[in-house]
């Protein structure tokens, strides 16, 4: 039920895996295997199994510190610019350092969803 | 597909159903495959709607069948050929056949296609075809294909609905369920421009009173379990569809809601439970506003009659098959649905606290949790929703927690209670005895429960430690170690949270309590591995502790130590003293003798692994790094060098010993196949000197977390580990890297190993026995060559070199020559094809150079090699391998780029500027023409960015790229080509240059690729 009722967001096409993804789909249109029709369901599909998988299978986990240089919440979408970051990965004394890193945060329903 | 896939087209009907029949029927795939062919190309040919029509009344059921699928695939692939009369026409004959197949009592899977065919109809042609239900209602009642503009002469509705048949009611649920579920997979731009939602809305008044008819108040009680089931699953599809509508368009549909509350009693009937709690199990996941505040009511009643009752008590019991699962999930459901409702009303409703009892009781049913107990975790879920809303309002009444929070706690401690049970490790035999998966998802549940932990503690402060200490305390006392691990892992669990709490040493003195320490070190005990593991990841997360109470440290070094030497703990327990020796460097210096004798105890007593001597190594160097001088350190250094130079002895005497491989010998150079396994044994004897050599380097580091005191002198001035008394643990450090490399540098593992000690040292901030002159990391990266393994790790490693701060204002000479070993690699790698990663970490280092120091790429001598560095770097831009391409766009996006620079280096620039530009112009107009990857545009257009921004001519020289007769696409014109550069020129280099040229790009490749926005 969730599968024609619920939408997602599209915002994991930009992700490596996504966007490898949107490549593949590319080469078979171009090489006649798949009409574009069944690259957009792929797609879509790949929606709503990047965000059940990344909410329900993802167990590692990491923290990180950093100075908080902007924030906003604009349409239901939270963005925060973090300088100097220093991620700490879990079961690991290694640190990652980041000059500048973006998180964006959106519901986990989407706006208009009815709950 | 060519027609030479297929056989030769049927000439007769005959012909066409003998194929039929041998698709259907078992045979060889190829022969299959080309059936299959040959009757899609029939299919798709004008006169297969003439084949369907004639197939449709065979007598075989199979033919039938293909009949039906034919006027599906011609209804999606050729309805435009029909007009207005065809179409009419069409439906008149396909409510015919169904007619028929009504009265020849036709089996399900005829009927079922018929009934998709139907729906595809629909799809087609629904403006012309709106109160379909009704329709078909009214065909099926007078056994007559009547057309749809007599629909006008029909009786009500209603009386339809009483001359239908069960079995033609169920024919009119499968078209209407398919239609709905069709309807719900269209995408969003198909489903605005064929206004789906408006031309499907009408026949919800048709399908409700025929539903009712069955699933109703006052059901048919003649009616059939068959089609009540129908009744119900077409109901199913039409509330999921209403909640598609209501997101898309915001339409209600109002008639479902009436059925409701009847298919809400249906939960009673044993024949239709499975499919009425799976509906509304999703509805209140999904779309509980579906649901009046009414139906909350029955279902709160329902919830508290005998009959839940009883399934519950059946579910707790152990009973985990479906139908009883269903009922735990559906509970759960109707707590996610109304969780604020039921915690805001804690303590003055006692209905919700019962039913949040009734929740929380799921955690304890019986059975191991994942593996027999499968409610756990959607129980366990629910809990920690229930937490997370408890944080989110723990100060929503300024500054005071709400009225319902005691209550709220009070449950979530029973929970934790229970959940502590259920994440007790079953006996190791039976553990091992499940699954992966099982013990995986095990594993998985107990983080989750962790995760709870740690938000809880948000709402109760420090003091939930207390519980997990009793727990400790009282399972120790009776040395029930399973309920002892589980309550220690739960403590550790809290630990980040925890940390910054002023009280929460007192806690832990609770603790790490002598008689604790004793129990875990008396060698009379015997404690399961899991129950050890779990007081080292306790030791682990509260490290930090020791720090401040330092009387605990002995007791616990000497059972870490100890359980190094024991092979399921050692990782954990080398682990466990590396944090310890870090975090407690400067109290344990005195120890520092103790720690170096108790390494060599050890290691001449117990083989150890590889991984766990680097580990202890570093916590020991940890240590070293405390003392204030830097003489201090040279002693103990050369103490733990001395004994990774007797692993590397025992190496290279193992490798000389060896039987020498004889020419022609398969192994002959592979060091590691040599004499029987002699050679592996040195293998691993030098991996592991590697990575005491890396712990040590690790260890030795300055923390960056310490303070900085700006009183005293720089440091970083100071030469003595370069040219002082500590050089000579960087000869030897040295010495032992280039052994290692001479014997075994054929092997991928040493060379890897070797970079990473380097990388250590690069990374230092401060003068260290690992901080070596520049020259000397040089020197070793070019013994590499050609044949040399993973070369791209050496290369990659030689780009750290250049991007870390050790070479001062001015890089010495060795920066050339390492300039020019990278080229020569090139130059024997050919072109870049041959080998992406060599290509991609050769352009990277170049790239490097040219940032930093631009003056020794564009002196690079002899001028052919750099002429053969820039013609690879174009050759890498035009080719197909991604990683090449990606960063050899950098290179020239960088390279275009390059600030002003003093003279002559500024004319031997633009000079070649001037003569590359044209050539990357066409490279780059090649990719964005179409033959890059979608992935790789933005890439791209970095370069042409600064090419816009930074030279005069790049109109002229993209101007010639784009008219180039190798522009590989010849859907855009030359208008467009002209447009679209005067677009990137006037952008000036602006952000949305990047989606000009992604449009041209798409503009090039044609509209199948704008699938995609």
């Amino acid at each position: 039920m969730a599968a024609t009722g619920q939408s997602f967001y599209e915002l994991y096409r930009r992700s490596s895996i996504g966007m490898a993804l949107t490549d593949t789909l590319d080469d078979l249109i171009s090489e006649r295997r798949i009409e574009p029709q069944l690259a957009m369901k792929i797609l879509a599909n790949f929606d709503r199994s990047i965000t059940e998988v990344l909410a329900e299978k993802v167990k590692a986990r990491l923290t990180f510190k950093g100075h908080l240089d902007t924030y906003r919440f604009c349409d239901e979408v939270w963005t925060f610019l973090i300088k100097d970051v220093t991620f700490k990965m879990e079961n690991s004394s290694q640190t990652v350092q980041a000059d500048k890193v973006k998180i964006v945060s959106c519901n986990s329903k989407r706006p208009g969803d009815p709950q | 597909m060519s027609n030479n896939d297929s056989g030769p087209l049927p000439t007769s009907l005959e012909e066409v159903e003998a194929l039929i029949l041998q698709l259907y029927a078992p045979g060889r795939p190829d022969h299959v495959f080309k059936t299959q062919e040959t009757l899609q190309k029939l299919q798709r040919s004008p006169e297969g709607w003439q084949l369907a029509s004639s197939l449709m009344n065979n007598k075989d059921q199979q033919i039938r069948f293909f009949a039906a699928l034919t006027f599906i695939v011609k209804l999606n692939t050729d309805a435009k050929s029909l007009g207005e009369q065809d179409a009419q026409a069409l439906l008149q004959t396909l409510i015919g056949w169904l007619i028929r197949c009504m009265e020849i009592s036709e089996g399900a899977l005829v009927v079922r296609k018929l009934c998709s065919t139907l729906v595809a109809y629909f799809m087609q042609f629904s403006s012309s075809w709106e109160r379909c239900i009704r329709h078909l209602m009214y065909c099926l009642c007078t056994n007559e294909a009547r057309p749809y503009s007599s629909l006008d002469e029909a009786p009500e509705t209603d009386v339809l609905i009483q001359n239908l048949s069960d079995t033609k009611a169920v024919a009119i649920f499968w078209i209407a369920a398919t239609l709905v579920e069709e309807i719900g997979k269209t995408d969003s731009n198909s489903m605005k421009q064929h206004r789906f939602h408006r031309q499907v809305v009408p026949n919800v008044d048709d399908i409700v009173p025929l539903i009712s008819k069955y699933i109703g108040n006052n059901p048919t009680e003649s009616a059939g379990g068959k089609v009540k089931e129908e009744a119900m699953k077409c109901f199913q599809a039409w509330v999921s569809y209403s909640h598609r509508a209501y997101i898309d368009d915001e339409i209600v549909l109002e008639p479902l809601r009436s059925l409701v509350k009847p298919a809400l009693m249906c939960l009673l009937d044993d024949d239709l439970y499975e499919t009425t709690v799976e509906l509304f199990s999703d509805v209140l996941a999904n779309y509980s506003k579906f649901l009046h505040k009414e139906d909350f009511d029955i279902l709160r009643s329902l919830f508290n009659s005998p009959w839940a009752q009883q399934r519950y008590e059946t579910l707790l019991k152990g009973d985990f098959d479906f139908d009883s699962l269903q009922f735990g999930m559906f509970m759960i459901a109707f707590g996610d649905a109304t969780v604020q409702d039921l915690t805001k009303n804690l303590g003055t409703d006692p209905q919700c606290e019962q039913y949040l009892s009734g929740l929380c009781g799921l955690l304890g049913a019986e059975g191991h949790a994942v593996h027999e107990d499968k409610i756990y975790v959607p129980a366990l879920e629910f809990w920690s929703t229930f937490v997370e809303l408890m944080v989110d309002d723990i100060y929503s009444e300024k500054g005071e927690h709400p009225s319902w929070f005691p209550a709220a706690q009070a449950l979530v401690m029973q929970a934790i209670e229970r959940c502590w049970r259920k994440s007790q490790f079953p006996p190791t035999e039976e553990f091992n005895s499940w699954d992966s998966v099982d013990r995986t998802s095990f594993k998985d549940a107990r983080r989750d429960f962790s995760d709870l932990l740690q938000q809880f503690v948000l709402t109760t402060g420090i003091p939930l430690l207390q519980v997990f200490i009793d727990l400790i305390h009282k399972s120790a006392a009776s040395q029930n170690w399973a309920e002892l691990e589980a309550s220690m892992y739960c403590l550790g669990g809290v630990s980040d949270t925890a940390t910054e709490d002023p009280l929460r040493d007192e806690y832990l003195d609770k603790v790490f309590t002598p008689s604790l320490l004793d129990l875990f070190t008396d060698p009379q005990t015997e404690i399961p591995r899991q129950t050890m593991q779990s007081f080292l990841d306790l030791i682990i997360s509260y490290s930090e502790y020791f720090k401040h109470r330092t009387h605990a440290l002995p007791k616990v070094l000497t059972f870490v130590f100890q359980a190094t030497t024991s092979q399921n703990l050692a990782k954990k327990a080398s682990k466990a003293l590396t944090r310890l020796c870090s975090d407690c460097r400067k109290i344990l210096l005195p120890e520092l003798g103790a720690f170096l004798q108790q390494y060599s105890n050890i290691t001449s007593n117990y083989s150890l692994d590889g991984s766990v001597k680097e580990a202890v190594m570093e916590g020991i160097a940890s240590i070293i790094q405390a003392l204030e001088d830097e003489e201090q350190r040279v002693a103990p250094l050369e103490q733990l060098l001395n004994f990774v130079e007797a692993d590397v002895e025992q190496c290279l005497t193992l490798l000389s010993s060896a039987v020498p491989p004889q020419e022609g010998d398969q192994y002959a150079s592979d060091p590691s196949q040599i004499d029987g396994g002699r050679g592996a044994m040195a293998l691993e004897l030098g991996v592991t000197a590697s990575k005491c050599l890396t712990g040590i380097a690790k260890g030795i580091q300055v923390p960056d977390d310490g303070p900085v005191d700006l009183e005293t002198k720089d440091s970083t001035s100071s030469t003595f580990w370069t040219a002082g008394d500590g050089s000579r643990i960087q000869q030897r450090i040295y010495s032992v890297i280039c052994r290692l490399y001479d014997a075994l540098g054929n092997r991928g593992e040493i060379v890897e190993e070797l970079c990473d000690v380097w990388r250590q040292g690069f990374r230092e901030m401060e003068p260290g026995p690992f901080v070596m002159p520049p020259n000397l990391a040089a020197q070793f990266f070019m013994k590499s060559n050609f044949q040399t393994p993973r070369l791209g790790r050496v290369i990659t490693t030689a780009c750290s070199l250049i991007s870390s701060r050790k070479w001062g204002d001015e890089p010495p000479d060795v920066l050339a020559a390492l300039l020019s070993w990278v080229a020569s690699l090139l130059q024997i790698l050919g072109r870049p094809g041959n080998d992406p990663d060599l290509t991609q970490t050769g352009i990277e280092f170049i790239l490097r150079i040219l940032l930093k120091y631009p003056q020794f790429l564009l002196n690079h001598q002899p001028s052919s090699s750099l002429e053969f560095i820039f013609m690879f770097a174009l050759e890498a831009l035009v080719g197909s391998d991604p990683l090449p391409k990606q960063i050899a766009a950098e290179f020239w996006a960088a390279f275009v780029n390059l600030p002003n620079q003093p003279e002559p280096l500024q004319g031997s620039i633009n000079s070649a500027i001037q003569h590359l530009g044209p050539m990357l112009a066409q490279a780059l107009v090649y990719n964005i023409g179409g033959h890059a990857a979608r992935s790789e545009l933005d890439k791209l257009s970095e370069p042409v960015k600064k090419l816009v921004v930074r030279q005069v001519n790049a109109k002229a020289w993209l101007e010639a790229a784009l008219l180039d007769p190798s522009f590989p696409s010849d859907k855009v014109s030359e208008k467009d080509k002209q447009f679209f550069l005067q677009k990137i020129i006037n952008l000036r280099g602006a952000r949305g240059t990047n989606q000009v040229i992604r449009e041209f790009w798409l503009a090039c490749r044609g509209t199948n690729f704008a699938y995609v926005s």
